[in-house]
Parts: C-alpha cells; sequence; structure tokens
C-alpha cells in the first residue's frame, strides 16, 4: 500500500515539474518537433522536456491556411458604444463574408494602457482607434502602417487640410472616423436669467471677457459664473496663439510662441479671475476628463470649453439645452479649425493588412455607420447628411458648428509630436499654480519654457 | 528502485542508521527533491512574475526603453535627470514624504485608542470590533476613493455639517484645493485603521492583567500605566505596525489616482511617487526612466525600513 502510495504521488510531483519545464519551454520550441498525440504527463515525465503538448498547441494557432480570416479591433467608449461597435462589427461580417473582427472595448482611461502594452508584447489589435494627440507617438515608435498603401481604402470627401495633419513623412498614419472643432458650449436658459444676449457666431476674446463679466454680475449668485477657468486649457492657448500667427509646438517638436505669450495669456486670465468673472480653481477644478466634473454640468459655469463632439454626453447630464459657437478669435471670423476625432489606424504587424484596410473602409464610408453610432460626427459630407436626416437636434447643431468653422478654417495645425502630452500636463500644472495664487504668471511661464523643451526632446 | 514513502522516509532512516552514508544522502536527496517539487507552482509564480520583471525593470531603468518599440542603453543619465532636472520627481518627493510621516502617525494613533476602547469588557464588543474594521475592507477600493471625492467636495456630506454648525454658506472644495487636496487623502489612509487596530487588539490581550493590577496597588495613574507598561509591552506589535504601514503608505497610488483623476492635481498637490511613476512609464512613454523612479522608491523603502530597524534597538522590548 505505501508502495503504492509514494510511487503515485512521486509521479505526480514529477508530472508536475514536467509540465512546468513545459511550460517555459513552449516559447522556444520549435515547429517542426510535431507532436506525438499520445503524449501524457507520466509520459512527458521520464525524460523529456514535454515540448511536445505546447508545439501541438502553436502549431493550431499559426496554422492559416485559406480558412476565415479573424481581425481584432479595439477602440474606446462607453458600454453602449460598445454595444453598437460590436453590431457594426457584425454588419460588416455580413457584407464581407470570411472576415470576422473579434472587437475589443476598453474604456478612454485604460484603453491607452492596454494598447501599449499590446504594442509592446506585439499583441496589438489590427485595427486600432487612436487620437490625434498621441497618435504621433505610436507612429514615431513603429506601431502603424502607412494607410496610403492600401487601394481599397475610399478617401474621396474628406476634408484635404485633415489628411494632411494626419500625414507624417509622407505616411498616412490615420483616417478619421469622426471629426469634430472646437465648440464654446453655453446654456441659454441661464444666460436668459442673467439677461445677456447670446455670444456671436464670430466673436473676440475681448468680446469674451465682456461676456463672462455681464453673464456674472447679470447672476448675481454666489459661485456661479459666465464662463469657466480656461487657462490651464491648451486647445483654447492653442486657438488663441493661432490668432497671433503663432502655434503650441511644430511637428519636429519646438514650441511655437514664446514666454510673452503665454505671459500674455495667464495674465488674461488672472485678470479676468480677480474680477470675479470666470469660475474661481476651487469651484470648479481642472478636471475636464469627464461630464461629472464639468463646471458647465456641475452649474457652476454659464459656458464651457469643449469640442463638438461632446455635444451627444454633455446634453443629458445638462440642466438645460445646450447651443454652441466656435472659440473666440484674436480676429473675429479667425478661429478654430477642423479636428479629427477618433482615428482609425492599421497596426504595422498586422497579419491581414488587406483585411484591416476593408474594415477601415467600411467605417468611413458605409452609411449604417451613422445609422448606429448617432452621437459620433462623420467625416464626409455624404455620411453627415446621412445622419442628418434621421432628424437628431445634436447633430444637426454639430454639423451646422462644423459647416461654419470650416468655412473660415485655414490649414489644420501639425499632430502632436511624441512628448506633447507630458508637456500638456505641464502647461496645466503651471497655470493651475497661477489660478490657485501660488505663482505668478511670470514664473509659471518661465517654468514651463525651462522645462518643456526638454520633455519635446524626449 | 528502492521505494520510501514521503511520511515514512524519517523511520527508514533511523531503522538503516547504519548504512551507508552514499544511500543516505541519496534519499535525502529525493526528498528534497519532492520538496522542490510541492514548491515548483510558488517558485514559478515567483520568477517569472516577480523576479523576472524585477530584474528587467532595473535593468531598463538604464535604458531608454519607451514602451513601444526597440531601446538603448544610455547609462546612468536617467538617475542622473531625477536628481538634476525634474522638478516634478522633487514635488512627487515631498508629496510623498508629507503623506507618509503624517498619514501613518495618525493612523497608527486612532488604531492604538480603538483598540484599547474594543478591549474593555462591554456588550456587543464582537460587533463593534467588526464595524471598526469595516472601513479597511471598504477603504482601498475605487468606490470609497469616489466616494471621497464626493463627500469633501462642494456639495458634499464634509460642507453640509461645517455649514450647518458655522453657518458659513461657501466653503471650499477640499480636493480641489491645492492646500487641502493632501489633507483629504490623509484623512482617506487614517480611516482605514482596521488592520493595524487588530493587531494592536491581539497585542494588548497578550499584555497580564497582573501588571496592572500590581500597577494600580502601587497607586499608579491610568496614564502612568499606559506609558510605562502598555507601550513598553506592545512596542514589538507597534514596531510591526509602523513597518508595515510606512511601506504601504510609500506605495500608495489608488486613493490619488481616482481622487485626482490621475491627474496628481490640483496643481500636483497629490503627485504621489507611485502616481509620477504611472504617469511617467504609461503617459508619456518613459519606461526606462519610470523604471529608474521605481528602483529609486525601492531603496527609499529599504532605507526607511532600515532606520526603523535601527531605532527599534532603543525602544522595542522583547519578553523573552
Amino acid at each position: 500500500m505505501t508502495k503504492y502510495k509514494s510511487k503515485l504521488v512521486r509521479s505526480i510531483l514529477v508530472a508536475a515539474v514536467a509540465l512546468s519545464t513545459a511550460a517555459g519551454m513552449g516559447a522556444c520550441s520549435s515547429d517542426d518537433n510535431k507532436a506525438s498525440d499520445g503524449a501524457t504527463t507520466t509520459d512527458a515525465a521520464t525524460d523529456t522536456t514535454g515540448t511536445d503538448a505546447t508545439t501541438a498547441q502553436a502549431d493550431n494557432s499559426g496554422d492559416s491556411g485559406g480558412e476565415a480570416v479573424e481581425l481584432q479591433m479595439a477602440w474606446w467608449g462607453d458600454s453602449e458604444t460598445n454595444n453598437k461597435m460590436i453590431s457594426l462589427l457584425g454588419t460588416f461580417s455580413e457584407k464581407n463574408p470570411g472576415i470576422t473582427v473579434i472587437g475589443q472595448g476598453a474604456d478612454w482611461d485604460s484603453y491607452f494602457s492596454k494598447l501599449s502594452t499590446q504594442v509592446a508584447g506585439g499583441t496589438a489589435p489590427d485595427v486600432q482607434q487612436h487620437y490625434p494627440s498621441t497618435i504621433q507617438e505610436y507612429f514615431s515608435r513603429g506601431a502603424l502602417a502607412d494607410l496610403n498603401s492600401f487601394s481599397n481604402l475610399d478617401l474621396s470627401g474628406i476634408d484635404q487640410n485633415l489628411l494632411d495633419s494626419l500625414t507624417i513623412d509622407g505616411s498616412l498614419v490615420g483616417v478619421p472616423m469622426t471629426i469634430m472643432t472646437h465648440a464654446f458650449m453655453y446654456l441659454p436658459d441661464v444666460l436668459a436669467e442673467a439677461g445677456v444676449d447670446a455670444p456671436a457666431a464670430s466673436w473676440t476674446w475681448d468680446d469674451f471677457a465682456q461676456f463672462c463679466k455681464d453673464v456674472t454680475a447679470g447672476l448675481g449668485k454666489t459661485n456661479v459664473y459666465g464662463c469657466a477657468d480656461g487657462s490651464a486649457n491648451d486647445a483654447a492657448l492653442q486657438v488663441y496663439l493661432h490668432g497671433i500667427g503663432k502655434d503650441l509646438v511644430t511637428a519636429d517638436g519646438q514650441l511655437a510662441f514664446d514666454e510673452a505669450d503665454f505671459v500674455t495669456w495667464l495674465q488674461f486670465w488672472a485678470d479676468l479671475r480677480d474680477a470675479g468673472a470666470i469660475t474661481p480653481p476651487d469651484v470648479a477644478g481642472y478636471d475636464s476628463s469627464s461630464t461629472e466634473t464639468d463646471p458647465m454640468i456641475q452649474g457652476v459655469s454659464a459656458s464651457s470649453w469643449r469640442y463638438s463632439g461632446d455635444l451627444q454626453g454633455w446634453q443629458p447630464a445638462a440642466p438645460s439645452e445646450i447651443q454652441m459657437v466656435p472659440y473666440p478669435g484674436v480676429v473675429a471670423d479667425k478661429a478654430g479649425w477642423l479636428i479629427s476625432g477618433d482615428l482609425l489606424s492599421i497596426y504595422s504587424g498586422t497579419k491581414y493588412p488587406e483585411e484591416a484596410a476593408a474594415v477601415v473602409n467600411f467605417f468611413i464610408n458605409d452609411t449604417a455607420v451613422p445609422a448606429v453610432v448617432t452621437g459620433r460626427m462623420p467625416a464626409k459630407e455624404v455620411m453627415q447628411e446621412a445622419l442628418r436626416a434621421q432628424g437628431n437636434a445634436d447633430a444637426s447643431k454639430m454639423i451646422d458648428l462644423i459647416g461654419l468653422v470650416s468655412d473660415n478654417a485655414g490649414p489644420v495645425p501639425p499632430l502632436s509630436p511624441a512628448g506633447w502630452s507630458e508637456v500638456s500636463n505641464l502647461l496645466g500644472v503651471v497655470a493651475q499654480e497661477v489660478a490657485y495664487g501660488s505663482s505668478t504668471p511670470e514664473a509659471a511661464a518661465a517654468r514651463f519654457f525651462a522645462e518643456a523643451p526638454a520633455m519635446l526632446q524626449g | 528502485m528502492t521505494t520510501t514513502s514521503l511520511v515514512g522516509s524519517r523511520h527508514g532512516r533511523a531503522a538503516k542508521a547504519g548504512s551507508r552514508g552514499a544511500s543516505r544522502s541519496r534519499r535525502a536527496r529525493r526528498a528534497n527533491l519532492a520538496g522542490y517539487a510541492f514548491l515548483t507552482p510558488w517558485l514559478i509564480g515567483l520568477t517569472v512574475f516577480t523576479i523576472g520583471p524585477l530584474l528587467a525593470s532595473l535593468v531598463l531603468s538604464f535604458t531608454d526603453y519607451s514602451l513601444i518599440g526597440k531601446f538603448g542603453f544610455v547609462g546612468w543619465s536617467n538617475y542622473v535627470k531625477m536628481l538634476t532636472a525634474d522638478s516634478r520627481y522633487l514635488t512627487s518627493l515631498r508629496v510623498t514624504f508629507v503623506y507618509v510621516l503624517v498619514s501613518v502617525p495618525l493612523q497608527l494613533v486612532f488604531a492604538l485608542l480603538l483598540a484599547m476602547l474594543l478591549n474593555r469588557p462591554m456588550r456587543g464588543v464582537g460587533w463593534y470590533r467588526a464595524a471598526y474594521y469595516l472601513p479597511s475592507l471598504l477603504g482601498s477600493s475605487v468606490a470609497v476613493a469616489v466616494m471621497w471625492r464626493q463627500v469633501f467636495g462642494r456639495g458634499g456630506v464634509v460642507n453640509s455639517i461645517l455649514g450647518a454648525i458655522t453657518g458659513i454658506e461657501t466653503l471650499p472644495n477640499w480636493v480641489q484645493q491645492p492646500s487641502t487636496s493632501l489633507l483629504t487623502l490623509i484623512l482617506l489612509r487614517a480611516w482605514q485603521f482596521g488592520a493595524p487596530m487588530v493587531i494592536f487588539l491581539a497585542g494588548l490581550k497578550q499584555i497580564p492583567r497582573e501588571y496592572y493590577e500590581a500597577a494600580q496597588v502601587d497607586g499608579a495613574s491610568k496614564a502612568r500605566q499606559f506609558f510605562s507598561i502598555t507601550i513598553p509591552m506592545l512596542s514589538p506589535v507597534l514596531f510591526f505596525n509602523i513597518v508595515m504601514q510606512v511601506i504601504g503608505a510609500f506605495q500608495a497610488f489608488l486613493p490619488a489616482y481616482i481622487v485626482s483623476g490621475g491627474s496628481g492635481g490640483p496643481a500636483d498637490s497629490t503627485l504621489f511617487y507611485t502616481l509620477y511613476i504611472y504617469q511617467t512609464g504609461f503617459s508619456y512613454f518613459h519606461m526606462g526612466y519610470a523604471s529608474a523612479l521605481a528602483w529609486t522608491l525601492l531603496v527609499m523603502i529599504a532605507g526607511a525600513t532600515g532606520l526603523l530597524f535601527w531605532t527599534s534597538r532603543y525602544w522595542v522590548h522583547y519578553q523573552d
């Protein structure tokens, strides 16, 4: 009895060792070491490393032949978006038999940490959703394919300025599935209460300052202000800089404005803050990442610095109807430009480039898409009109604002260079320090210009 | 093949005490092998998921690894940058040290006080112990961090209560104010006093009643009893709690990440060291630099722990 037991225990143990070795060796096992399907754990225990079982597995997955193609596609969004995307992928598969697309939905916060890990591990999804501010990081590190090389991709009807802005060294790194523009959102009900006229479609920063003061004074309430503090908002700063013929940063990573410009900007907001015309920092905070932290949604500001694409998400959370105008300009009529919203890109390491391009093509051209994803503004006018035809009020507002801006819009600024996300964060931090009174505009600008260049050099 | 069961091996060895040494050592080796085999699952986990990444990050700390793509070795430059050219690194150090130095004592004082209260014989003491332990079960969760943000927000519970007491209408948003935001996180940690409390409670139960009775007979006051009996007798437990909580506080990440929305804001006032590591690695793609930061944190924690062990010679009393 003891004899039998001990033998059993021992073989289990040895098998465990062998199995674990096999797991370790699996990664480097070669394909021509064909499996003997009779390999059991006890057999493996005798002397071999037990590569057999793992090889068999690797063999299965590697062998694709003429079978159905299976692609991975990743996007961000809430569960509703997730469901819509999955149903669209079903539509895609119906129209393209033989191609199955597996969706990987994630929320915005975790999307990029997951994606960067996948890229690092060489298992990135074939079709990826990207964002203009970070796509350059991925392209410059070799993760994205040049979309110009796909003949089955129909890009006609997409604004050429936009496509130019997405072209790096001759490579088209992403195509806009959606577009948007800067949107100064406001609540007409609150303006009516304050007895102030709505901002004109073309207005200047001086008009804006007066507007903030009028609304705040007209309301005469504690802790409700005309406007949200935009000093830490790099999009608003960029619109201002465009007005004086400058920009935040060049494509090759040089700051495109100087310290004096930044001081002017910070001082402009400091004056409004001192005058009590904009939300004080401790009231509204600077977390603009979600609806719940937005000053207008919180009810402490009559307006907010947003993008047109936010409307669909912001409107249900807002206390009353939202209207939108372009951002103010240094010269009226010259503010804002078209912005790529969600970009679609193809992973440079994809095994099925043509099929991946077919997926991208579907999302930018098929009118089934706007019918399902109603909250997003497609890049092509044909698609926009398909959306408007559905009678969605929010969609019409977005289309109108985009039309208004694109009439006057010049070239789209280049994509943010690698390292920009860190600089953008620093910009927010120094602007906040001024707002909280722990720094002056001069000192903040000096700190920014001392530290930012090194970040852009990587 | 000789067969000796694992359990029986010692008896077997005793019975064959006079047999040749070679056979004995072979048997011992086999017994060792079995032991290692049992350890294997854990050993693999440790190697693959702990030691491997640990060593990899040490190597990466000398590179410009960006998480995506290739990397090159850059020598000590990551460490040099940290010490000479990174103002946010210094900010994160300051924030973390304030957090550790304030939250740990506060939390332990809370824990000890409650442990002493709950050590008294009273009706339903078990229920109270469970109730007071509850926050530490919840405290490290995302949900509580989100709740914390609401509680200390403009229209939160704290302001409602303060407003009712003081009559002031415009109370600040405590989370959005650089001067108070870190304080809210310190309170969140202090609130999670459950684990050290339970350990204190166990320690208090070990102190013989006779000591207090003798002290009482000699006319010692309660305070005197606390400082001359409770604290010295409890010092090993106190020491353990301090070391564990200091290490834990250095590594705190989640509360700051959730409460500040991942930014360490407002104005970097809650930029914990770990949060800065995360931002550097996953938001700015400087994984090499982030690895260097992580190793520096390891050295700092080791240093703090070493310092505590050194001081323990002077104030920790073990009864043997």
